[in-house]
């Protein structure tokens, strides 16, 4: 029997067995020896209209427990408990009064109340119910035995308690040989052994009265409760997953296999940062908790704002002011996002970009929104903004996502892709003024009307742009959060490959600079269906370009064990919910770009699979010449905890999950973050976690990061990694590399002339010996993001580079010859003619 | 004495067998045939799943429709054309036995059809995507005789009235 699955809540199972318990006594075979019932007046049940009253004393007893051992009265001294007189063999009341105690067990122990209140079944069968069989029916029951005793003991002794110490009606004779008729009640007892309330154990009413009244006397044993705040945690065990510490020593355990540089560590230096940014989340992914798009988060973006050779933080967030931290150097902070003027604070905030829209010099940044004009502010150099999104055309409304600067007709000036996600609220608002979502938002691509168009911008000049998705046929409704530049064909004009993070991704190819024509499913004909970040790099040094996406959607559909995240998800959502032709990979896809429109996916294969990823930073974490990645994760409330990741880059053959041995994980800060705090005797009395719970609570919820940023906090030479986590405070992971090794790297900056000012778009080719360490500057670094700044390229064992060529955006191909000396800033300005 | 006696034997034979005979055939004449088709409207609903059966006119969307929660009835052997949709969240279903796993969704009507196979009980599991574990939306999938099929609907509630948020 399953007493947990018997509801007593069913008014008509009541009533049957109310009925049959008053016909048959609960024991057919009871004999017609009605004894006098004692003088107390029971007529109330609950004392509800006399207060918690005592109607008597529970008498010394001593009986024996389910574990055989002596049970007496005193043990329950000091403690309020809840009696109530059952049989195992009982098959009319007892089942659904055993429900009920499981029911408050489980109650109890979720508002942290167990232990300080007790249960007791006392059985009426005593020759039947020894101590093995009460251990059985406990167990059935799901009893916690040590707050949950099953008391058995002669005969006489049960009588005597049922009907004197208990006051309940007793209809069979104290020396008869059936069982004791006994009564369905269930009676309340204080820390001094006296009763202070009947409650009929079959009525849900009444059980609901029942825990009141135990919280009235904890209230009146511990008055400093009403005060109380109780922790809940979400899952229960969010705060201490059992399985991290498991993993991490097994990944520990495989570092001196590795054959990559991997005995230095990350540092959350957050609280030593004077950073106090923390990331406020609307209710409809925080009190309210619905699957929608808000529960994809805000950026975090750097840029030298000030121009004062170090790189400033900007993190975004959905409620109330985003915030811009100025370097201080050596690792400090300070808050100028007043007197910067970008503070943003009305309306829920998504992305944010720094590049230079009108080639000045200097960091401008584009700010996106939901459903409010997204903002870009020009940079007069020092660090303060100035807002013109109304004259520069980019004040787009819908629900904008990334946005990602680029030139695609290569006219030396900075065009934009903006990624609308698509209409995934309501008219109404909700605390905050923020749009309410749709209680099924992930529908919504199967809505043709809330499709919102991703929009191609052309710089026009004085920071002026023209939608030109109708000129250049870029015609796409996808609901997409992010997108790169890609350059496919080889030919020198940046391609376009489009997330869709619930459909097929998109590839655009350009038609030099006067079109674009949709060929993703000639060259990515099985996208990853839930695409969220995405990262152009050479993973193996071959002097091509990849293509890394992660895959967050389709992470959302089952739950995946901890030991299976590197596993990709063995089967999607049905094929009307995809909406697509079905062809996709359950997870993150990695394409190894073979040649011209060639590319290979291979995630599997290298190891690129983790679980419920969202951005991807690449660099080159420990400055060995190939580019390793950091992928931000976890779902937060109410999901479990899941590990952000490092891979590092085995040499271009595989990745190496890192996380652990670096220090990444497990966070210092913890695996929950205080996720909300609710009045359960007040505005929250209806919110789910406060059934069965009183007072003020405060949930704890899994602690998990949205964008990420990997840079050189404080030009020491090694690159750091900052997060902007979902909900709570950012991490500020401080690399150690250059504290215990010879680094050489080279910081690349480039300063275009006839490119675009920031040379966006530009290979580099480092030569060392005989290797070719190319990247594409494209300020790529985390979701929702784009960065500016220089570019880190780790040398490995070599201490000088023997070039330095870059490939300008305007066609101009220009080295620098070697040698060049490793650890310095290398400054290239465009100069030279456009190669034929 | 003894002629009497089987001539009353006799007779009360004869009542006996005609009897019997009787009841065969108006049970044969009552008999309904095996159902080899059915139409269920599913409707997930405050984290419930609702199963809509036709009444004894076999129309699905009329006035005598029967509804159920929680589990899902089917007569065995048929084929079952299942409309799923949803009036708040967005649901998966699913019978692993049968092979359904299909989405509700409000504003959305997915068709889907199933194969019921012999007697027998399993697993309904019902969930809201990516949302709480509610227990209340696993069940059973009941796949029954005929006749047993048509009592169990028979003894479920009248189906609201269209207009009624859970049709």
């Amino acid at each position: 029997m399953n007493f947990f699955r018997l509801s007593h809540w069913n008014p008509s199972v009541f009533l049957v067995i109310s009925t049959l318990a008053v016909l048959s006594g609960c024991a057919p075979d009871v004999a017609p020896q009605r004894e006098s019932t004692p003088d107390v007046d029971r007529s109330l049940r609950t004392g509800e209209a006399q207060g918690l009253r005592v109607f008597g004393e529970i008498p010394a007893f001593s009986l024996t427990d389910q574990h055989g051992e002596p049970f007496d009265r005193s043990q329950l001294d000091g403690s309020i408990w809840v009696a109530t007189f059952v049989f195992t063999r009982c098959g009319a009341t007892c089942p659904y009064q055993t429900a009920a105690f499981t029911e408050l067990q489980q109650t109890l122990q979720r508002a942290d109340e167990w232990g300080k209140v007790q249960l007791v079944s006392f059985t009426v069968d005593p020759e039947f119910d020894t101590p093995e069989v009460l251990t059985e029916y406990g167990n059935k029951a799901g009893a916690d035995f040590e707050h949950w005793h099953f008391l058995t003991g002669d005969r006489s002794s049960l009588w005597d308690l049922s009907k004197d110490g208990f006051k309940l009606d007793v209809q069979s004779g104290r020396d008869a040989t059936n069982l004791i008729a006994h009564s369905s009640l269930f009676v309340l007892v204080d820390q001094d052994s006296k009763i202070r309330g009947y409650y009929e154990g079959l009525s849900p009413e009444a059980n609901k009265k029942l825990l009141e009244d135990v919280r009235e006397l904890l209230d009146q044993q511990d008055p400093t409760r009403r005060d109380r705040v109780t922790e809940v945690s979400v899952p229960r065990d969010v705060r201490d997953p059992k399985w991290l510490e498991p993993r991490a020593r097994a990944q520990r355990a495989l570092a001196p296999g590795y054959d990559v540089t991997c005995d230095f560590q990350f540092t959350d230096t957050l609280s030593a940062s004077g950073i106090t940014f923390k990331d406020n989340v609307v209710d409809d992914v925080k009190r309210d908790f619905k699957a929608a798009h808000y529960d994809h988060g805000s950026a975090v973006s750097v840029a030298d704002v000030d121009q004062d050779g170090l790189l400033d933080l900007y993190f975004v967030c959905q409620l109330g002011s985003n915030q811009l931290w100025r370097n201080l150097g050596g690792g400090k902070f300070e808050n100028i996002t007043e007197s910067a003027g970008v503070a943003v604070a009305d309306e829920v905030s998504t992305g944010a970009s720094f590049a230079d829209v009108d080639n000045d010099g200097d960091a401008d940044l584009y700010v996106t929104r939901v459903r409010a004009p997204n903002r870009l502010f020009l940079n007069d150099g020092t660090g303060v903004f100035e807002d013109v999104s109304e004259e520069s055309g980019l004040d787009h409304v819908g629900h904008s996502s990334g946005a990602v600067f680029f030139d695609y007709d290569r006219d030396g000036l900075l065009d934009l892709l903006l990624t609308n996600v698509g209409e995934y609220t309501t008219q109404q608002r909700g605390p905050g003024g923020y749009y309410l979502a749709y209680k099924a938002a992930f529908t919504g691509h199967l809505f043709p009307e809330r499709a919102e168009p991703n929009i191609l911008f052309r710089n026009l000049g004085d920071a002026r742009f023209e939608n030109v998705n109708e000129k250049v046929g870029f015609d796409d409704v996808s609901w997409s959060g992010d997108a790169t530049p890609i350059d496919g064909n080889d030919d020198g004009w940046p391609d376009i490959y489009l997330l869709s993070m619930q459909g097929h991704d998109q590839y655009f190819e350009n038609q030099q600079g006067k079109g674009f024509v949709s060929k993703g499913l000639k060259l990515f004909p099985n996208s990853a269906w839930g695409s969220m970040g995405v990262k152009v790099f050479d993973f193996n040094r071959d002097s091509r370009l990849d293509l890394y996406v992660t895959d967050m959607h389709t992470d959302m559909v089952h739950d995946v064990e901890p030991e299976n995240e590197k596993q990709k998800m063995t089967r999607n959502l049905p094929i009307s919910m995809l909406a697509t032709d079905g062809n996709h990979i359950l997870g993150n896809a990695f394409y190894l770009k073979d040649g011209k429109d060639s590319y290979r996916e291979v995630s599997d294969k290298i190891g690129a699979e983790n679980y419920w990823p969202w951005g991807i930073s690449v660099a080159d974490l420990n400055a060995d010449g190939f580019e390793d990645v950091f992928i931000t994760a976890s779902m937060n409330f109410d999901f479990r905890y899941g590990i952000n990741s490092v891979l590092l880059n085995d040499h271009g053959k595989r990745f190496l999950d890192s996380e652990f041995i670096l220090g990444v994980e497990p966070r210092a800060k913890g695996t929950a973050q205080l996720w909300m705090e609710l009045d359960c005797d007040g505005a929250d009395a209806k919110h789910r976690l406060c059934e069965g719970r009183s007072g003020k609570i405060h949930v704890w919820g899994a602690a998990g990061s949205r964008s990420s940023v990997v840079f050189d906090i404080e030009n020491d030479g090694d690159l750091d990694i900052v997060t902007n986590d979902f909900g709570g405070t950012p991490m500020v992971l401080t690399s150690n590399l250059t504290d215990n090794h010879d680094v050489h790297a080279l910081s690349v900056e480039l300063v275009g002339t006839r490119s675009n000012r920031d040379g966006l778009g530009a290979l580099v080719d480092v030569q060392v010996g005989e290797e070719h360490l190319i990247s594409v500057h494209d300020g790529k670094s985390g979701y929702l993001s784009q960065s500016r700044m220089p570019m880190y390229v780790g040398l490995g064992d070599a201490a000088q580079a023997d070039s330095v060529t870059v490939t300008w955006p305007s066609g101009i191909v220009q080295t620098l010859p070697g040698p060049i000396p490793s650890n310095q800033k290398l400054t290239i300005v465009e100069e030279g003619e456009i190669a034929e | 004495m003894a002629a009497n006696l089987r001539s009353t034997f006799a007779v009360a034979a004869a009542l006996i067998a005609a009897g019997v005979a009787f009841s065969i055939g108006w049970r044969g004449l009552r008999e309904e045939p095996a159902l080899t088709h059915l139409d269920v409207k599913v409707v997930g609903l405050d984290y419930h799943l609702y199963f809509h059966y036709p009444g004894t006119d076999a129309v699905l969307g009329t006035s005598d429709d029967r509804l159920g929660s929680r589990n899902f009835f089917a007569p065995a052997n048929a084929s079952v054309d299942l409309n799923l949709t949803s009036r708040d969240f967005v649901y998966l279903v699913e019978i692993p036995e049968v092979g359904l796993y299909e989405v509700a969704a409000p504003g959305l009507e997915f068709k889907t059809r199933i194969e019921t196979g012999d007697s027998g009980v399993h697993s309904l599991l019902g969930s809201q995507m990516c949302g709480y574990d509610h227990p209340e939306l696993i069940g059973d999938f009941v796949v029954q005789r005929s006749a047993d099929f048509r009592r169990t609907v028979r003894k479920l509630s009248p189906a609201p009235l269209p207009a009624n948020r859970t049709q």
